[in-house]
């Protein structure tokens, strides 16, 4: 169980770090410093 | 006492850019490559963190373009953070660290007659996963109308289904989110007169989702995160697996009833302790007489697990 947990949760944590390397993380700051009009319903 | 201070302390340290309200901006430093563990829009002035939830349905409203273009954005990186906080954590994240859910626990202080939810409206934030932060953004951007334009581009002419670049939505954001309307829209409505001129149908929408959910929250605790929350539901797939947890000695549980008594999300605890609802609040820790429900990292869960 201990072992099962750790390779899923090792998996989990070379995809947050391959979306980094990827560029999710840029294109995640691209939209976060705009402001959502649609989001917030103005637009 | 513990727990609320820790969520004041967890909703002031990632909203200290109160410049973004005298400003009527928001803002844009590095701090915005970092996701917020709960809901907390990114439009919001204070804010200094993405959302988690409105980045992964820009990744899905977008993955056709990306994908067609060359590029890998799927959201690796945002499944990739709610998977791994999910794992060690699981919903914890609710109850110590949410604004929104902070808010919820306030308002459920009001004094007035309140009102206990049937288990099934639990559902009701899967299917605001599966169908406006996974469905919609993905597949909504096939209903859309493009035509070669005299320079001989492909131009999408916007509708209800994507805008001017052939892109969808962030659905959830777009029709439902309490938590944006709250913290973004009205801020920007308040400090933005010109944004008043741009109040479209949907924000209409969404005051009158805002409002109800409101009342709500005085009546029934927790309201959203139980029906509505899609980062919840994505974090209670991982209370069964999660390094914290609690655990119950069923051996010695006389089953009262008072553990579900007291919580929040209507857990019986002493049945199912690692419930998907359960935000780790701690109260039936708190409540159960006989000090049966344990809390934390725990190793030896076999011995007391039900």
């Amino acid at each position: 169980m201990k072992r099962r947990w750790l390779y899923f949760f090792l998996l989990f944590v070379i995809m947050l770090v391959a979306g980094i390397l990827l560029g999710d993380a840029q294109e995640t700051f691209n939209k976060a410093i705009k402001i959502c009009l649609e989001c917030i319903g103005i637009a | 006492m513990k727990r609320r201070l820790v969520q004041i302390l967890a909703t002031l340290i990632t909203n200290p850019y109160w410049k973004g309200f005298t400003q009527a901006t928001i803002y844009k430093g590095p701090l915005k490559y970092v996701c917020h563990p709960g809901l907390h829009c990114y439009s919001c002035p204070s804010a200094v963190t993405a959302c988690p939830l409105g980045a992964l349905q820009n990744s899905f409203a977008s993955l056709r373009e990306t994908l067609s273009g060359g590029h890998f954005y799927i959201g690796l990186y945002l499944i990739g953070f709610f998977a791994t906080l999910g794992m060690i954590f699981g919903r914890l994240v609710c109850g110590w660290v949410c604004p929104f859910g902070l808010l919820q626990d306030w308002l459920y202080k009001i004094p007035t007659p309140k009102l206990r939810l049937p288990r099934f409206a639990s559902y009701g934030k899967y299917l605001m996963l599966a169908g406006l932060v996974i469905f919609m953004p993905i597949f909504a951007s096939f209903f859309k109308v493009s035509f070669t334009g005299e320079s001989g581009a492909l131009q999408t002419i916007p509708s209800i289904s994507v805008n001017e670049t052939g892109t969808t939505y962030p659905w959830f954001c777009k029709i439902v989110c309490p938590a944006g309307t709250l913290e973004a829209g009205i801020p920007k409505l308040l400090l933005d007169p010109d944004a008043r001129q741009s109040l479209a149908l949907w924000f209409r929408l969404k005051w009158t989702i805002l409002i109800i959910f409101l009342l709500w929250m005085v009546l029934t605790p927790r309201a959203f995160c139980r029906v509505g929350c899609p980062i919840g539901a994505i974090y209670g797939l991982f209370n069964r697996f999660s390094l914290y947890r609690l655990s119950v000695d069923k051996e010695k549980c006389t089953k009262c009833g008072l553990c579900e008594e007291v919580c929040p999300m209507g857990v019986r605890v002493y049945e199912t302790p690692n419930h998907p609802d359960c935000i780790r609040c701690l109260d039936c820790v708190s409540a159960c007489k006989l000090n049966l429900i344990k809390k934390g990292f725990l190793k030896n869960e076999k011995a007391k697990s039900i």
